[in-house]
């Protein structure tokens, strides 16, 4: 049984504990004194390891590894050794005095809680929790943009101080429009908008084939800086990724309290998403009175929103009937299934791609902070680094070729 | 009477999406003329190329527009680098037959010689051009609402012009043509109209009604604001993409720094 000091999270405490570098072979038995539970919790999920996988892999029993993820005893340094290697992680990993933000999945918006398995989320959550590490690290070294989400001392439009209207999803949007300094028109590079004003955003890194990029995007405003995490799946379709990005954003204007899969804090997602990117004001009078997709698509292009969302408004403002609508939603769905219309990713769209902490990175480097550095600082192997960062790693891929004999 | 004259012969000739052709086709035309104008002014290419290309550039844009109708197919004439839509089993072909506004279009053969390409539109058309995916894709309904527009006394006449053009279009294999005199600096007359090809290669037209554009494009004053066409400088895309104001912190912050 052991009784070990827990990460505490403040930054100073980075500098109390000497970090073992990765490059000086953390001895196991020394990373076994100061064994932090809560990291094997997240370097398991991560992997996507259940228990009972990782108590076969030791040859343990489950409830030893639950055990341990308890902290109720540690595992020994052979085991350590064994977890780091299957793990994906170095032996140092496991070692506490690093700040750790410490989030469960009911701190985070999921957009699409039912279809979300526990095992998805919890993955997902870690990947956030690893991501404001990262974050944590970079600001030691380079001032990010401060997070600019207070809108409450902006005031509202007169038309928006209605008793019920300064809570409305709607009013909220137009209030932080204004207060970002958002013209009239289409809300360019959105992403990049959220980014200056001090919003972390990222693209989770998943492959395409892992359960966890199954999860929709979400969100949270539980750490000391706001998060919002998408998903590629979204990030095919650029439009679909800036409402998403809205949505979220959304979130973390109007619940600060989360209620993951809460259906009505989700239609107020959409109501902020909707209202940001075309203002009722605005679009209305752009709006076909015709549910024409070909009158459609040139101000879904200008908007950059898809051509759902453009008949969605159409509903909302009573310029079309819902039987229409739902005609319109049929074809869009039809010229989709034909192949006749085709969604762009967002690889085409700078200013919709997160590039926060990976400039942050690149300033930190061009003060003398290098990659294996910042990996050992943080416990990760580089190439995690590097996905986190949102880099993609271009250097070939090499392989030993056995030079057969004459 | 001539509006609803010109409305009973795309009924006819065209089919339901008719009317709703006869409408949408003269506002293509106008735009792609003052797309390919203003291009023309902005490259001062010091020869007519670039507004030379409305060959090809009004049947693709008559394409895009018409290509979420329902009786609407494009249609690669033999050998042609363009397609054309097809309504109702009837092409419809633009056709830029002078550069002036004297020119009279009965006198202008369809080519010198017409082309085997052109010759190709008249013959019959297959109808299953395309694979019919069963999808029932396009709208329907949209030359209706044209004529369901017209005051109830018109929709009368309607119905009698469209007794006699069902008897006057019986013969024959025509098809629509959109016909243009333009220069880079105006579009000087347009006509729409159902035409057979003559022996003296000259179109034999069954009818056929002039078209009416807005003024600045047929004084030669054409913008980039013509119809249906918009900026791409107002788009959620466009503009410089700004980058976050980032500051290197000095050695003596990193040591006091906040999270926040």
């Amino acid at each position: 049984m052991t009784d070990r000091p827990r990460g505490t999270g403040g930054p100073r405490a980075a500098g109390r504990f000497r970090q073992p570098s990765l490059f000086e072979s953390a001895a196991a038995g020394a990373v076994a004194d100061v064994f932090d539970p809560a990291r094997l919790t997240q370097a398991r999920v991560l992997a996507g390891f259940t228990k009972q996988a990782l108590a076969g892999v030791l040859d343990v029993s489950p409830a030893a590894v639950g055990q341990y993820e308890a902290g109720i005893i540690t595992p020994r340094p052979d085991h350590l050794e064994t977890l780091a290697s299957r793990l994906g992680v170095p032996v140092a990993f496991f070692a506490a005095g690093r700040p750790h933000a410490r989030l469960d999945a009911s701190m985070a918006h999921f957009r699409s809680l039912r279809s979300t398995r526990v095992g998805q989320r919890a993955k997902a959550v870690a990947f956030v929790e690893q991501l404001w590490e990262l974050a944590h690290a970079l600001e030691l070294r380079v001032e990010l943009p401060a997070a600019d989400l207070s809108i409450t001392d902006f005031p509202p439009e007169p038309h928006d101080r209605s008793p019920a209207a300064p809570a409305a999803p709607e009013a909220t949007a137009r209030q932080l429009r204004r207060h970002w300094g958002i013209g009239p028109g289409p809300l360019r590079h959105l992403v990049r908008t959220m980014e200056m004003h001090g919003i972390i955003v990222a693209l989770l890194p998943f492959a395409a084939d892992d359960e966890v990029a199954r999860v929709d995007a979400f969100s949270t405003s539980r750490l000391l800086r706001p998060l919002v995490i998408l998903t590629p799946d979204r990030a095919n379709d650029v439009y679909r990724h800036r409402f998403t990005a809205a949505h979220e954003l959304g979130h973390l204007l109007l619940h600060t309290d989360a209620h993951p899969g809460d259906v009505e804090q989700e239609r107020e997602a959409d109501r902020f998403a909707a209202e940001f990117l075309t203002p009722v004001a605005e679009i209305g009078p752009e709006l076909p009175t015709r549910l024409r997709i070909a009158a459609f698509e040139p101000l879904s292009r200008r908007w950059g929103v898809a051509l759902d969302s453009l008949i969605r408004r159409t509903r909302e403002l009573g310029i079309t009937s819902e039987v229409s609508a739902r005609r319109g939603y049929q074809r869009i769905q039809q010229l989709k299934t034909a192949g006749l219309l085709r969604a762009e990713p967002i690889t085409a769209y700078p200013g919709e791609t997160p590039t926060l902490l990976c400039s942050a990175f690149e300033l930190a480097e061009q003060h003398g902070l290098t990659l294996a550095e910042l990996a050992s600082e943080l416990a990760w192997p580089v190439t995690t680094v590097r996905s986190r960062l949102g880099r993609i790693d271009e250097r070939p891929a090499l392989a030993l070729v056995r030079e057969s004999g004459p | 009477m001539a509006e609803v004259e010109g409305l009973a012969w795309s009924r006819q000739v065209m089919g339901e999406a008719g009317p709703h052709v006869r409408v949408v086709a003269p506002q293509v035309l106008a735009a792609t003329h003052a797309t390919l104008a203003v291009k023309h002014v902005e490259l001062d290419l010091g020869t007519a190329v670039v507004y030379g290309l409305m060959w090809l550039a009004v049947p693709r844009a008559l394409l895009r527009e018409l290509d979420d109708v329902a009786e609407v197919r494009p249609h690669r004439p033999y050998g042609a680098p363009y397609q054309v839509p097809v309504i109702n089993g009837v092409p419809l072909v633009a056709w830029r037959y002078a550069k002036d506004r004297a020119t009279d279009i009965d006198q202008v053969p369809f080519g010198h010689p017409v082309s085997d390409t052109r010759r190709s539109l008249f013959a019959s058309l297959d109808q299953p051009l395309q694979l019919d995916l069963g999808l029932g894709l396009g709208e329907t309904g949209l030359g209706d609402e044209v004529i369901a527009a017209l005051p109830a006394e018109q929709q009368q006449e309607l119905d009698r012009y469209l007794g006699v053009v069902r008897q006057l279009a019986a013969d024959g294999r025509r098809i629509a043509v959109l016909g243009y005199a333009s220069t880079p600096d105006a579009l000087l007359r347009g006509h729409l109209g159902y035409a057979d090809l003559g022996v003296d290669d000259r179109l034999v037209w069954a009818f056929r009604e002039e078209l009416q554009f807005p003024a600045d494009l047929t004084s030669g004053e054409a913008t980039a604001d013509g119809p249906a066409l918009r900026s791409a400088e107002d788009a959620f895309d466009s503009g410089p993409v700004a980058s976050p104001q980032l500051r290197a912190r000095m050695p003596r912050e990193t040591g006091e720094s906040d999270t926040s």
